[in-house]
């Protein structure tokens, strides 16, 4: 089967004062699609730059990324853009929901960014309400939720466009532990679904929902460890 | 499209969800935008819009320039020459200058003003009566049937628009006339003058075979299809060279062909003001859009988080692009809105403070034509203020951080500041420089005293006054009359008044002084002169400086006496004792006794020296000219209550002559009415854009100090004190301060040259409108930097950096 993610040598570098600084060092990975995968690490590691680039928010980066056997390497802004909005979805750490757009409104706006009809569009956010259960939340805005009613939200957004691909920051990073356990349950039922699923966490709690953790220091890929005790 | 309307909600929800910041931006962009839909709906008249004819850009006025007129003339002869010949002209037609005074005699007399035009007038300026017709050739012609053309005012006001007035007898100047036509709303004549009645002028062409003086005539013409006005010029060339040969030879290097658009004609003395003025707007509105882009940027920093959530969401760069652009476009066409409203009472403000002669000030309004300007306006300035901040790059890495704040130097919004000043320092500078030349002016020795003074303007119909014996047999008994009134202590009656121009001219080379050779070379000018009365000089307070004013023994008959002024002295009698040496204007007039040198006197306009002039005795003489008469009166009084006597003495000896009074002061006045409003614009147009520069750079440094709050902090837990938290503030600000104003030094030193047409005795180099202006501006930018500066001051460092 094709890899989901396929990096060869991949390297990220800053300039500063007339020296270089490498924040990731010759990075070279697979992830098949359906797989749920941690980044781990101390602060400073390159795991969220890491994520930046899978996600082709980052694009100065030299060596090769294959999406789904795209050549991100290759690809324009635009294409490059195409791709991120067709397949991949963000959670973060802070949430990141618009403050002045409802709930309704801020599960639409990945959709409207796809050119998705308003038709289509209503009935789509409609489905993820009810599938998320937070109907009776729609027509609030992000600072009448909780903040784990907020991540709910946000999971809700990066899943509404049916991604391949969930990217996700420190997701339960801001939550407080049951609400984290129910975020992460969530990502355990959508990776079961068939979703593929990145995320970065400090938490070993967290990293147990995962098939595989990826332990990275200073940039270069120390280590690799299927994931026995998965929570399942 | 629907997602263009959820920009459209996203954008109005984010601007009524920042209140002060809607505010403050509305409320910016609506005075740049109104002042400059105000000014542009006044220019627009004298430089853009086309003129009430069809084909406008074909109609040219045409004819010479010689110094016997400040304007291009047609001399009567040449005239009918010249249309006899092949012109590059369609057609061609003529008016007298100056219309006349006419009276409409029925129940009810009134003064009208007419126009006395050729029979081609109407067709060349392409002009249909909504009524009626044109009148005809043979209605052109002397002794015809009278005939005229009534305004659509008139028609409305005095004939209640009733369509059966055509073809109804009138009486003009007591005689029948027969009304042909109704012009049209949008009528005017080419030299905007106002007109009631359009009659024909009735060249008496057979008599112009003679040696006698010709009518001097104001020439318009039609330009045929494709012909350009340089084509026209060269077309023109033989047959001004051949009329040229009728000037004397020493007279034609003064004379030269014109040929210039009649909107050039028009507009050419408002030209200057009016691109000044709307550049000036212009600049005003550049500052508001900066400011705007300013309160932008910084609100776009503050939604960097926002931007780029959306971009890790799918939004593409033009997307995000068109989301910014939606709402500055917002701003712009809310601005817009209440600029329209703004724009209304500006314009208001000029109608009420503008001086005559102001072309078309009266038709500017808020149309149909400067509404789309002003939407235009509204929507280019949303376009200007919000690129900036709309393409700025939303920075995604802010995402995979715990805390989503990022820090700018905010070097574009500096510049902006920066550049707001030097604008302004460029306005500030023009306004200075147009005030010091007002005061000039408004302080410009006249040469006479012209505090307490009266003054009556009494024109005499001519069909009850037809020749001088009536007039002056009239004007005599008023004289008589208001001499002895009590309260007067100096009167005097003279034939145009000082300081404006209009006096009767000669030609310098026609003056003949007694024992030397006629002048050989040239005109040498003109030379003004009126006719006065005794009282003249001690009523206006013009000094007799040499030998004596006139009594009334000069007024004899055989009596020929003359007064030069000093500057007419000094060039017709350098180095020689003036007084009682003889002089005649022309060849057949009688000589003249130099009896006395009087003061020179502003006689054309308070911008001008002196032009040489003389006086002769208010007497009959074959060239006098005594329908109007000027009378003056020096008094102590109340100016209402010597008006009301003048007006009741006036009316005692014909109840039908106007008379139009005025303070010697209020003339004067008039004659800086121009200038005034222009430095009145400029003025306000700088103080709008120093007040907003300031709020820019107020808003600038309250933005750096928020921004630069845990630097300020950990600089005072490290021990600085407050004042060199305040001068490290205020060094920044002074930097950029300085920076704009040097820049708008030099933009000034330019700039400005476009003021010169405008200046009165002052140079555009005049250090002092520019230290003023900087010594202004620097004020104003410390005061606007002080308030958020001291916020600096007070910056509690544990906070800041718990805060952080």
């Amino acid at each position: 089967m094709e890899p989901l993610i396929q990096m060869r040598n991949l390297e990220k570098v800053y300039e500063a004062g007339g020296s270089k600084f490498y924040v990731l060092r010759r990075i070279s990975l697979d992830i098949q699609p359906g797989e749920f995968v941690t980044f781990m690490g101390p602060s400073g590691a390159g795991k969220s730059t890491l994520l930046s680039i899978i996600g082709m928010l980052d694009g100065s980066w030299t060596g090769e990324y294959y999406f789904n056997g795209e050549p991100v390497h290759r690809l324009n802004v635009k294409k490059r853009n195409e791709l991120h909005k067709a397949n991949i979805g963000f959670v973060f750490q802070s949430y990141h929901l618009i403050d002045n757009l409802t709930v309704f409104e801020n599960l639409e706006i990945p959709l409207s960014y796809k050119n998705v009809p308003h038709k289509e569009r209503v009935s789509l956010v409609c489905d993820i309400l009810d599938r998320f259960n937070i109907v009776g939340k729609k027509d609030l805005f992000p600072n009448q939720l909780s903040g784990g009613q907020q991540q709910l939200v946000g999971v809700a957004r990066a899943v509404i466009q049916s991604p391949k691909l969930i990217l996700a920051d420190e997701p339960t990073g801001n939550l407080h532990s049951a609400q984290g356990e129910e975020i992460m349950e969530l990502f355990r039922k959508l990776n079961e679904a068939g979703t593929s699923i990145i995320q970065v966490t400090h938490s070993e709690r967290n990293a147990a929902y995962s098939h595989r953790v990826i332990q990275l220091k200073d940039g270069w890929v120390v280590s690799e460890t299927s994931n026995a005790a998965r929570v399942v | 499209m629907s997602s263009l309307w959820q920009d459209v909600r996203y954008g109005l929800r984010m601007l009524a969800n920042k209140p002060t910041f809607t505010l403050v931006a509305v409320l910016t962009l609506a005075l740049g935008i109104g002042a400059t839909s105000a000014v542009f709906s006044v220019v627009d008249r004298i430089l853009f819009r086309s003129l009430p004819y069809p084909h406008d850009e074909q109609l040219v006025a045409f004819g010479l320039f010689a110094p016997i007129e400040p304007r291009e003339f047609m001399l009567a002869k040449d005239y009918v020459e010249w249309r006899s010949e092949q012109t590059p002209f369609e057609s061609m037609t003529t008016f007298l200058p100056g219309g006349a005074d006419c009276d409409l005699t029925e129940q009810n007399p009134v003064r009208l003003d007419c126009a006395l035009v050729e029979s081609t007038f109407l067709p060349t300026f392409g002009i249909q009566p909504i009524l009626g017709r044109n009148f005809t050739k043979e209605e052109d012609r002397p002794h015809a049937a009278r005939v005229a053309l009534i305004t659509y005012g008139l028609w409305r006001s005095r004939f209640a628009g009733n369509a059966g007035v055509v073809g109804q007898s009138i009486s003009v100047d007591g005689q029948p006339t027969l009304v042909v036509g109704v012009l049209p709303a949008d009528f005017e004549m080419p030299t905007l003058g106002k007109t009631d009645l359009v009659i024909p002028q009735a060249l008496d062409e057979a008599a112009l075979e003679g040696n006698g003086p010709e009518p001097v005539l104001r020439a318009f013409a039609r330009l045929k299809p494709g012909v350009s006005i340089a084509q026209s010029f060269a077309a023109l060339e033989p047959l001004y060279e051949k009329s040229l040969e009728n000037v004397p030879p020493q007279f034609r290097k003064e004379v030269r062909l014109s040929v210039r658009s009649l909107r050039e004609r028009q507009v050419a003395d408002s030209k200057a003001a009016s691109w000044i003025l709307l550049g000036s707007v212009l600049a005003v509105l550049l500052v508001a859009c900066m400011n705007v882009a300013n309160l932008l940027l910084a609100r776009t920093t503050g939604r960097q988080r926002e931007l780029a959530v959306r971009a890790a969401l799918g939004a593409s760069p033009a997307r995000l692009i068109r989301q910014n652009l939606t709402e500055s476009l917002l701003l712009g066409t809310i601005g817009g809105t209440i600029g329209c409203w703004v724009a209304y009472s500006l314009l208001q403000l000029f109608e009420s403070i503008a001086p005559e002669g102001i072309p078309r000030l009266q038709q500017a309004g808020l149309d149909t034509r400067v509404l789309l300007f002003t939407l235009g306006v509204s929507l280019v300035s949303g376009i200007l203020f919000g690129l900036a901040p709309a393409m700025r790059k939303p920075a995604v890495e802010l995402l995979t951080r715990q805390e989503a704040s990022q820090t700018s130097r905010g070097l574009l919004r500096q510049i902006l500041v920066a550049s707001q000043i030097a604008v302004s320092v460029i306005l500030l500078t023009g306004a200075g420089l147009l005030l010091h030349s007002l005061l000039k002016l408004q302080n410009v020795p006249l040469g006479m005293d012209a505090e307490n003074v009266v003054t009556a303007q009494i024109p005499l119909a001519e069909y009850r006054y037809p020749d001088a014996k009536h007039q002056l047999a009239f004007f005599d008994e008023l004289e008589r009359r208001l001499k002895h009134m009590s309260g007067i202590t100096a009167m005097g009656i003279s034939d145009t008044l000082p300081p404006s121009g209009g006096t009767q001219a000669t030609i310098y080379s026609r003056i003949e002084v007694a024992g030397r050779p006629p002048s050989a070379e040239g005109t040498g000018g003109m030379v003004g002169w009126r006719s006065v009365t005794p009282g003249y000089f001690m009523a206006l307070g013009v000094r007799i400086i040499q030998g004596r004013g006139f009594q009334n023994a000069d007024r004899g008959q055989n009596q020929n006496p003359i007064i030069l002024s000093e500057t007419f002295r000094k060039k017709l009698f350098p180095n020689e004792e003036p007084l009682g040496k003889s002089l005649r204007i022309g060849p057949e007039a009688p000589w003249r006794e130099v009896v006395g040198i009087a003061a020179d006197v502003r006689n054309n306009g308070l911008a001008r020296p002196s032009d040489p002039e003389y006086y002769i005795p208010w007497k009959f003489d074959t060239e006098g000219y005594f329908r109007v008469a000027q009378v003056t009166l020096r008094t102590p009084m109340n100016p209402e209550t010597v008006a009301k006597w003048l007006r009741q003495e006036t009316a005692s000896l014909d109840p039908s002559v106007p008379v139009t009074i005025e303070t010697m002061t209020q003339r004067v006045r008039k004659l800086s009415d121009r200038p005034r409003f222009n430095a009145v614009l400029l003025t306000l147009f700088a103080g709008m854009g120093v007040v907003l520069a300031a709020i820019g750079l107020y808003g600038v440094v309250g933005f750096l100090v928020s921004e630069r709050t845990r630097e300020i902090g950990v600089r005072m837990a490290l021990g600085a004190s407050p004042r060199a938290i305040l001068r490290m503030i205020m060094g920044n600000v002074a930097r950029w301060t300085m920076a704009g104003a040097l820049l708008g030094l030099v933009g000034s030193w330019y700039a400005v040259k476009l003021l010169e047409s405008l200046l009165f005795e002052v140079s555009v180099r005049d250090p002092w409108p520019v230290l003023a202006a900087l010594a202004l501006l620097l004020v104003a930018a410390f005061l606007a930097a002080w308030v958020p500066a001291r916020r600096a001051m007070r910056v509690d460092p544990i906070e800041a950096l718990r805060y952080e």
